[in-house]
């Protein structure tokens, strides 16, 4: 008999691939119809998976349908199986192997929506850590404002887009994907200050505030960047959204 | 320190829990011996999955029944990362039972997220009782193994499974947990009778059942002809020769915790209740079985 090493080995090699040698030794009853009976552990494995990736991606399986993602997901199993028995974050390489297959040509804004769909399970799953409210910045002298940094929550992102990722994600919410102007380019910030993932649609401007923000710039320095990109920048409402979204959990008073 | 009042699992039906029964089972708190989960699907860093299992774990006891570890793996350690991982939810959830599976999935660092089967060979004993060693002795309590469901076993398989089963307790300590379903999908996948299994298991070690659902495929094999061939995928309801091989268990070891499994095609809460419920009503019935001496 093949050793402990060779059996996990030949197993394997014939799990993914249907057109592989089936490993010998394998019984059942008397005259077993082995290679029905191996389809279940290679179905098992590959059905497992698209489901994983179904369950991950969500707005992704909408957009393309059950066949032509099935279709993907098998293509990325090949390539790409799991490292870790923690499901919920298999796929961080989904967006890139979708920007790269060609099939999904048509569908240009895929490819952010994998990576949207990361970032809010990424959110989702992030450390916990408690917003802090609005009041704590008016305790602070207004001269010292323009100084101050902020820690961050561990569960904010940004993401930039040619697409218009927003409304795509917004009207898969709504369970309407129509109307969808596909010229719009929009970019979000993510956060999950407690239950709930937050998605907020930010102009270029806005883009570059949450940035230098959450890059430990100063407040000042931010609002400078940001007006700078865009005259119109509206600093009251952004200021405002940086503690409805849960994004500041300290305030750091330079001495 | 202990964070949780909570601890024993009593000999009563459990619920393998499911994130859309989260907010039901906090505002119902049903009547339920205990809950078990998935500790693959709590090892982010925060979020809701822990917010909610904390939130019920305050109400219930829990077993931790991991499908990850690869006991039955090719590399001489295990994952030390899963280790830590499965430690860390271990110490901070307090589960009064943990448990993993007669099987392997993991391959060179893949993950196959499937049991795989494994001759029951002495090198196979071997490398099995070490890797069980070294779970138990990282995680600081027993583990409990648990019988797989097979579609095809290896030939040359010296030992018989309940055989191989009873020699790693010997060797490692560690208890079983019996599933009743896996029992019958294999007898009939291998063409055995699952009553001379269960009289040849090594029931005295059983610290938990597993009761589930399976479907049905017809296969075409060369000497049977056309037949069936049951697949353990836990997406329905536990069928009544099931309960019946669980009633034999039961007469003869006393009510053990008792776990229904549903994983796919998830049903509402009234469903699963309703079956761990038909589970606590055959414990009731043998109260006062004893072991046998």
């Amino acid at each position: 008999m093949a050793s402990f090493k060779q059996i996990h080995k030949e197993f394997v090699a014939a799990l993914l691939v249907p057109s592989a040698p089936i490993p010998k030794g394998l019984i059942a009853v008397k005259k077993p119809n082995i290679t029905s009976r191996f389809a279940v552990y290679r179905n098992n494995v590959i059905v497992g998976l698209i489901a994983a990736l179904k369950s991950n991606f969500p707005i992704c399986f909408a957009l393309v349908g059950d066949e032509f993602f099935k279709a993907l997901a098998i293509d990325f199993i090949r390539k790409d199986p799991p490292t870790s028995p923690m499901l919920f974050e298999y796929g961080d390489e989904f967006a890139l192997f979708i920007s790269q297959y060609s099939p999904a040509d048509q569908l240009p804004y895929l490819a952010d929506i994998a990576r949207l769909e990361i970032m809010w399970r990424n959110a989702y799953h992030a450390i916990d850590a408690k917003p802090l409210d609005i009041t704590k910045i008016q305790q602070i002298d207004a001269k010292k404002h323009s100084n101050l940094t902020f820690k961050t929550h561990p569960s904010a992102a940004i993401l930039t887009s040619d697409w218009p990722i927003y409304s795509i994600w917004q009207g898969h919410e709504d369970n309407n994907m129509l109307d969808i102007d596909l010229e719009v380019k929009q970019s979000i910030l993510i956060c999950r200050p407690n239950v709930d993932v937050l998605i907020a649609n930010i102009d270029p401007a806005a883009c570059i505030f949450y940035s230098a923000i959450m890059n430990g710039q100063s407040l000042g320095s931010a609002y400078e960047k940001a007006i700078k990109q865009d005259q119109n920048f509206d600093f009251n409402y952004c200021f405002g959204q940086l503690f409805a979204l849960g994004l500041i959990t300290d305030i750091v008073v330079e001495k | 320190m202990s964070n949780f009042k909570l601890k024993k699992i009593p000999n009563l039906a459990g619920v393998g829990l499911k994130a859309q029964h989260y907010k039901t089972i906090l505002q119902e708190t049903p009547k339920l011996g205990w809950f078990e989960v998935h500790p693959e699907n709590y090892m982010g860093a925060g979020g809701p999955p822990h917010k909610y299992l904390t939130a019920i774990r305050e109400l219930y006891p829990l077993s931790l029944h991991g499908v990850g570890m690869s006991l039955g793996g090719p590399s001489k350690r295990l994952d030390p990362e899963h280790l830590r991982r499965f430690k860390a939810l271990k110490d901070r959830y307090e589960p009064w039972l943990i448990s993993e599976h007669l099987a392997w999935s993991t391959h060179e660092g893949k993950f196959f997220n499937d049991l795989l089967p494994l001759p029951y060979t002495e090198e196979t004993l071997n490398h099995l009782a070490n890797h069980v060693d070294e779970m138990q002795s990282y995680m600081g309590k027993k583990v409990l193994i648990e019988n797989p469901s097979a579609y095809l076993a290896y030939e040359s398989s010296p030992y018989a499974e309940t055989e191989f089963l009873d020699q790693l307790v010997k060797r490692t300590g560690c208890g079983l947990l019996l599933d009743v379903n896996n029992i019958f999908v294999s007898a009939n996948n291998q063409g055995y009778d699952a009553y001379d299994y269960l009289d040849a298991y090594p029931v005295e070690h059983v610290e938990e059942i597993h009761l589930g659902g399976h479907s049905v495929e017809l296969i075409e094999d060369d000497d049977l002809g056309i037949g069936k061939l049951l697949i353990d995928d836990h997406s329905s309801a536990v069928i009544d020769d099931v309960w019946g091989i669980y009633n034999r268990l039961i007469a003869k070891i006393g009510p053990k915790p008792s776990l229904i499994e549903w994983d796919g095609d998830i049903p509402e809460w009234p469903t699963l209740y309703n079956e761990a419920k038909i589970a606590d009503g055959f414990m009731k019935k043998h109260v006062s079985t004893k072991v046998k001496s």
